[in-house]
C-alpha cells in the first residue's frame, strides 16, 4: 500500500466532522441537520436546540478533544521510546495519572480542576519514573517486552491503591465510582471549556517536535550524532505526553486503548512519518471517541443502560492489541 | 569417543515459509578434519551449520550423523555427539565459567541428577584444555571477548561430543583473541581428533587453520577443496566478484588472498 | 549461601508464629498453646486456634510457596528476570470467570467459587498456549500475548462490573482484591491435590530451566525439546498458581518478587533457588496475610494491598542494588582489559 498521508488526513478530518454531526444528529432524541446547524449557529431556538446545544455539543466536544488528546499522547510515547506499545495505558499513565486526581479530589478533598490535573500529572510522572526503574531490571532495559511487563505491572499496582482509595471514599462521594470508570456522559463541561487550550497547545507541542522524533526512531546515538538534543527532546515531549494524558483523565477518567491502536491505524495509511501520523493519529483517535459515545449512547443503549466508553474502547481495543501483537512478533 | 562423518544430503533449508536459502547441497565432513565454511553474505553458510546442528529442520533432503538422520535421532543423543556454538552466545547473567561449562554436562546427566564430581571433573578437564581454568569462579560477562569464546568453547567440550560446529566464532574478535581462538581449536583437533567446522568471514583465517574449505554462494557449494584449491583467483571472483592477488603465506606456506577491488559482473 | 536459606526460613518461621499469637480475637501466647495441645482449653479458643488460624497460615504458606515458585520457574523459561504468573493471565482469567459467576449465578453455591477460578485460570493458559504454539511458545510471544490477554480478561471484568448488579458486583470487587478471609481445612484440602505434584514436577523439571536460560540455539544444542519442555513448564506454572488463586483471588508481585531475591540470594542449584523463591513467596504472604488482619482489626484489609506494601521494601532493595551491580559489572570490564 503506497503510503498517502495528505488524502488520509484530509479523510480523517472529514471524519471527525461526520461523526460529529451523526453524534449530534443522533441520540435518545434524533434531530435534523438543520436543527443542528441552527442550534449551532443561531442563538435561541426551540428546546430541541437549546437541548443539543446545552447536553450534546459539550459531549461530542468531550469526546473529540479527549479523543485527540489521548491519541497524540500515544503517537508521542511510540515515537520517542521507539516501542509499538507506547501508550498512556500501556506505560501505567493512565493509572498514574487517575491515582493523583483520585487522591487530590476525593482524598484531600480539593474542589479545583487545576490541582487535580497538576497532580494527575504528578502521578503520572512518578508511574513513568517507577515503570522505567523496574524495566532496568531486565537486561535488555528498553526493549519492547521489558517496557511492556513493567508498565502492565505498574498499571495493576496502582489501579488496586486507586481502587482501595475510591472505596475508602465511596460513602462521601458516590459519584466516585462513576467517575472512575472513563465515561463521556455525565461530565462538567466547564473542564471541557478548560482543557481544550490545553491540548491543543500539547498537541502543538507535538507536532513541533515531530521532526525530530522521526530522527530519534533512528537510534540515541544516530540522532546525537545528527546533532539532536535528545535530553531535551524527551523532557519536551514527555511533558506533552503528561499534559494531554493529565487533561483526558481529569475531564473524562481513564479511557483505554485509543492511544495505543490510534497511532497504528494512522501509521497504516501515513507511514512512519510523524508529522503525519501526530495529527493523523489525532484525528482517528476523536473520529473513533464520538463514534464511540455515539453507539453507547444509542445502538448499545437498550442492552446496556449506557455502557461506559472505557468498556466499549476496552472491548474493541483487547482483540485489536492482539493483532498488533502478533505482528511485532513477526517481525522480530 | 567414536569419530561420526556428518552429511547433508540433497539438504534443502529454510526459514518460515519462504524461498529455500540452502538447496540441493551434498556434502561430507569426514572425521578428524577442519572444515571452514566460507562465502559472501547471505549465501547460507550460517544457515548449513544451523541444518548441521538440527536447529533448521530440513526442508527437502537430510542430514545424517554416521549414515543415520538427526531427524531420527534422540536429540540428548545428538548432543552428545555434537557440540553448537552460535553466533553472539549469550550467557545469562550472574553466571560463573564453572557454571556455564557445566551446563555442558546436561546431556549426560538423567533428570534427577544434579553436577556429580566426575561432572565437575570433566568440566575442571574442559576449562583446563580450553585454558580457562583460572577464570573458573568469575562472572562470564566480566571476561574479555577472546576468553569468553574460550569459556563456551570449555562448555561445548565438557559435553564430549566428537563434533564441534561454531557460527562465526571470532567476528567480534581483535586479532589476539582471534589466533587465541584458532589456536585452541587447532590444538583440539590435533590432541583430541576432535572434528571442527567453522563458518569464517576471514579467508586467510580460514586457509591458515583448515584443512578444507567449502566455498557457498547462494545457497549451493561453489567449491569444495584444500586451500589451495578453492582460494583461487577465478573462484574468488566468481563467488565473491572481487579481483585478488592470491600468494603464498611465508609463515604457513598456504595461500594468502589481497583483495585488489570490485569487479562488477557482466 | 545456605545462610540465605536459613534466614528466610527463619522469616517464615517468625511469621508463621507471629500469625499464630496475633489476631483480633485476644489470646494469650500460653493460651494458644494450650488451645492447641489441651481437650480442656475453651471452645472459643480452640475453634480459633485449630479451625481458623492454623489452617490460614498453612494455607498462606502453600499459596505464596506456589507463588513464589512459580515466579521463578517462569523468570528462568521466559528469560526475564521481570516475569510473572500474573502475566499468564492466570488472573485475570480466574477473575473475569468468578465476576461473572458472582453476578450472574448469585444462588449457587460458594463451594464452587475456588473452582470457577481455577477454571478461569486454565482457560486463559489454554488461551495463551493456543495463540502462542505458532510462535513454538518463544519468550518474547508467550510473554506479550500474555499481557494482551490479561488486559483483554481484565477489560471484559470491568464491563461485567458496570453492568452487573451493584450488589454482586461489590462481591466480585471483594474477591478480586485478594483475600484469605474465612478459609479453614476445606480450603487446603482443595490445595493440597494440586500443590504437591505441582511443587514435585516443578523441581523434577528444575534441570531443565539452566538449558532454557541460554540462548534457543544453543539450549537445542544441547539437547533441549523447546516446544515441549515449554508447555510442560508453562501448565506446571498455571496449575500451581491457579490453584493458589483459586483460594486466595488474583495476586500479583510475589511471583516476580520471590524469583529476582531468589535469584539474587543463591549460588547454587536451580533447584535450590526453586525451593528459596518458593519460601521467600510464602514469608511474604503470611506477612501480608498477618497485617491484613491486624492493621484495621475488627475488619480485614485486602490482600493485594498489602503484598504491594510488604513487597515495595524489597522490590525498592532490588532496584538499587541491580544499579550497583550493573556498576560494578562496567568497572569490571574495564579492568580486565574489556572486550
Amino acid at each position: 500500500m503506497s503510503r498517502q498521508p495528505w488524502p488520509f488526513l484530509i479523510c480523517a478530518g472529514c471524519a471527525v466532522l461526520l461523526a460529529a454531526i451523526f453524534a449530534l444528529c443522533f441520540g435518545a432524541l434524533h434531530v435534523s441537520v438543520s436543527t443542528v446547524v441552527h442550534a449551532l449557529f443561531l442563538p435561541g431556538g426551540n428546546l430541541d436546540e437549546v437541548a443539543i446545544r446545552s447536553l450534546r455539543v459539550p459531549r461530542v466536544i468531550l469526546a473529540a478533544i479527549v479523543g485527540a488528546a489521548l491519541a497524540g499522547s500515544g503517537a508521542l510515547l511510540q515515537g520517542i521510546t521507539r516501542n509499538p506499545l507506547g501508550s498512556p495505558d500501556l506505560f501505567g499513565l493512565l493509572s498514574g495519572t487517575e491515582c493523583g486526581v483520585v487522591v487530590v479530589l476525593y482524598v484531600f478533598g480539593s474542589h479545583s480542576e487545576l490541582i487535580a490535573t497538576l497532580a494527575g500529572i504528578a502521578g503520572g510522572a512518578l508511574a513513568l519514573v517507577l515503570v522505567f526503574a523496574i524495566a532496568q531490571l531486565s537486561r535488555q532495559s528498553h526493549s519492547v517486552v521489558a517496557v511492556a511487563i513493567a508498565g502492565f505491572s505498574v498499571g495493576i499496582l496502582v489501579d488496586g491503591i486507586t481502587g482501595i482509595l475510591i472505596k475508602w471514599r465511596e460513602t462521601q462521594y458516590e459519584s466516585l465510582n462513576r467517575w472512575a470508570e472513563g465515561s463521556i456522559g455525565g461530565r462538567d463541561p466547564e473542564i471541557t471549556r478548560a482543557i481544550v487550550p490545553v491540548v491543543l497547545l500539547a498537541l502543538a507541542v507535538g507536532m513541533f517536535c515531530a521532526r525530530q522524533l522521526n530522527v530519534v526512531n533512528l537510534g540515541d546515538e544516530v540522532a546525537i550524532g545528527l546533532g539532536l538534543r535528545t535530553r531535551r527532546l524527551r523532557l519536551i515531549t514527555f511533558g506533552a505526553v503528561l499534559a494531554l494524558t493529565a487533561c483526558s483523565v481529569t475531564a473524562a477518567g481513564p479511557i483505554a486503548f485509543i492511544g495505543l491502536i490510534a497511532p497504528h491505524v494512522a501509521r497504516a495509511f501515513t507511514g512512519p512519518d510523524y508529522r503525519f501520523v501526530i495529527p493523523g493519529a489525532a484525528l482517528v483517535g476523536s473520529a473513533a471517541l464520538i463514534l464511540a459515545d455515539l453507539c453507547s449512547r444509542t445502538i448499545l443503549a437498550g442492552v446496556f443502560d449506557e455502557l461506559p466508553i472505557a468498556a466499549l474502547t476496552s472491548a474493541i481495543g483487547a482483540p485489536a492489541l492482539l493483532f498488533i501483537l502478533r505482528r511485532q512478533i513477526r517481525t522480530s | 569417543m567414536t569419530f561420526p562423518h556428518l552429511a547433508a544430503i540433497d539438504l534443502a533449508l529454510a526459514y518460515n515459509s519462504e524461498h529455500p536459502v540452502v538447496e540441493g547441497l551434498n556434502l561430507v565432513i569426514q572425521p578428524g578434519t577442519i572444515t571452514a565454511l566460507v562465502g559472501p553474505n547471505g549465501c547460507g553458510k550460517s544457515t548449513l551449520l544451523r541444518g548441521f546442528a538440527r536447529i533448521l529442520k530440513p526442508r527437502s533432503g537430510s542430514v545424517e550423523l554416521s549414515g543415520e538422520p538427526l531427524e531420527t535421532m534422540d536429540t540428548l543423543a545428538v548432543a552428545r555427539k555434537l557440540g553448537i556454538l552460535p553466533q553472539r552466545p549469550v550467557a545469562p547473567e550472574g553466571v560463573t565459567v564453572r557454571q556455564l561449562v557445566l551446563l555442558g554436562r546436561y546431556p549426560h546427566q538423567n533428570w534427577w541428577q544434579t553436577s556429580g564430581t566426575e561432572d565437575v571433573h570433566i568440566a575442571d578437564a574442559a576449562m583446563r584444555n580450553a585454558e580457562v581454568l583460572e577464570f573458573a569462579d568469575r562472572l562470564v560477562v566480566s571476561l574479555s571477548g577472546g576468553q569468553q569464546q574460550r569459556a563456551w568453547i570449555a562448555m561445548i567440550l565438557a559435553q564430549q561430543s566428537s563434533v564441534l560446529l561454531l557460527d562465526e566464532p571470532i567476528t567480534f574478535l581483535d586479532m589476539a583473541h582471534q589466533l587465541e581462538v584458532l589456536d585452541l581449536l587447532r590444538k583440539l583437533n590435533a590432541e583430541a581428533g576432535i572434528t571442527i567446522v567453522l563458518v569464517l568471514h576471514d579467508l586467510n583465517l580460514a586457509a591458515r587453520y583448515a584443512g578444507k574449505m567449502i566455498l557457498m554462494k547462494d545457497g549451493r557449494i561453489a567449491a569444495t577443496g584444500s586451500p589451495e584449491e578453492v582460494m583461487t583467483k577465478d573462484l574468488l571472483l566468481g563467488v565473491f566478484s572481487v579481483r585478488c592477488h592470491i600468494l603464498q603465506d611465508p609463515v604457513t606456506n598456504r595461500p594468502f588472498c589481497i583483495p585488489i577491488d570490485i569487479a562488477l559482473p557482466d | 549461601m545456605k545462610r540465605a536459606f536459613g534466614w528466610i526460613v527463619l522469616l517464615l518461621l517468625s511469621a508463621c508464629l507471629l500469625s499464630l499469637f496475633l489476631g483480633e480475637y485476644r489470646m494469650a501466647p500460653a493460651m494458644v498453646v494450650r488451645a492447641i495441645f489441651s481437650h480442656s482449653a475453651p471452645r472459643a479458643d480452640r475453634f480459633i486456634t485449630t479451625s481458623v488460624r492454623i489452617p490460614r497460615i498453612l494455607i498462606g504458606v502453600l499459596t505464596g510457596f506456589s507463588f513464589g515458585v512459580s515466579g521463578v520457574m517462569l523468570q528462568s523459561l521466559l528469560r526475564n528476570p521481570l516475569a510473572d504468573p500474573g502475566l499468564l493471565g492466570v488472573n485475570d482469567g480466574a477473575g473475569l470467570l468468578v465476576t461473572l459467576f458472582l453476578v450472574y449465578f448469585p444462588a449457587a453455591s460458594g463451594w464452587l467459587l475456588p473452582a470457577v477460578a481455577f477454571a478461569g485460570a486454565m482457560l486463559a493458559i489454554a488461551a495463551l498456549l493456543a495463540l502462542t504454539s505458532k510462535f513454538a511458545f518463544q519468550p518474547l510471544s508467550v510473554l506479550l500475548n500474555g499481557i494482551a490477554l490479561s488486559l483483554g480478561f481484565y477489560s471484559l471484568t470491568k464491563i461485567v462490573k458496570t453492568v452487573g448488579d451493584w450488589q454482586r458486583v461489590q462481591s466480585a470487587i471483594d474477591w478480586l482484591q485478594g483475600n484469605l478471609t474465612g478459609v479453614s481445612w476445606p480450603q487446603l484440602q482443595i490445595l493440597l491435590p494440586w500443590f504437591i505434584p505441582g511443587l514435585a514436577a516443578a523441581l523434577v523439571t528444575a534441570k531443565l530451566l539452566d538449558i532454557h536460560e541460554l540462548s534457543d540455539d544453543s539450549a537445542i544444542g544441547l539437547g533441549a525439546r523447546l516446544g515441549r519442555e515449554r508447555v510442560v513448564v508453562l501448565s506446571i506454572v498455571a496449575v500451581l498458581s491457579g490453584s493458589a488463586i483459586s483460594v486466595t483471588g488474583p495476586v500479583y508481585f510475589v511471583g516476580f518478587l520471590s524469583g529476582n531475591l531468589a535469584q539474587r540470594l543463591v549460588i547454587g542449584s536451580k533447584r535450590e533457588t526453586i525451593l528459596l523463591a518458593g519460601f521467600i513467596g510464602a514469608t511474604m504472604v503470611v506477612l501480608a496475610d498477618l497485617l491484613a488482619r491486624l492493621l484495621i482489626a475488627p475488619r480485614e484489609l485486602r490482600l493485594f494491598f498489602l503484598i504491594n506494601l510488604v513487597g515495595a521494601p524489597a522490590l525498592a532493595w532490588l532496584l538499587i542494588s541491580q544499579n550497583r551491580i550493573a556498576k560494578l559489572a562496567a568497572a569490571r570490564a574495564r579492568a580486565h582489559g574489556g572486550k
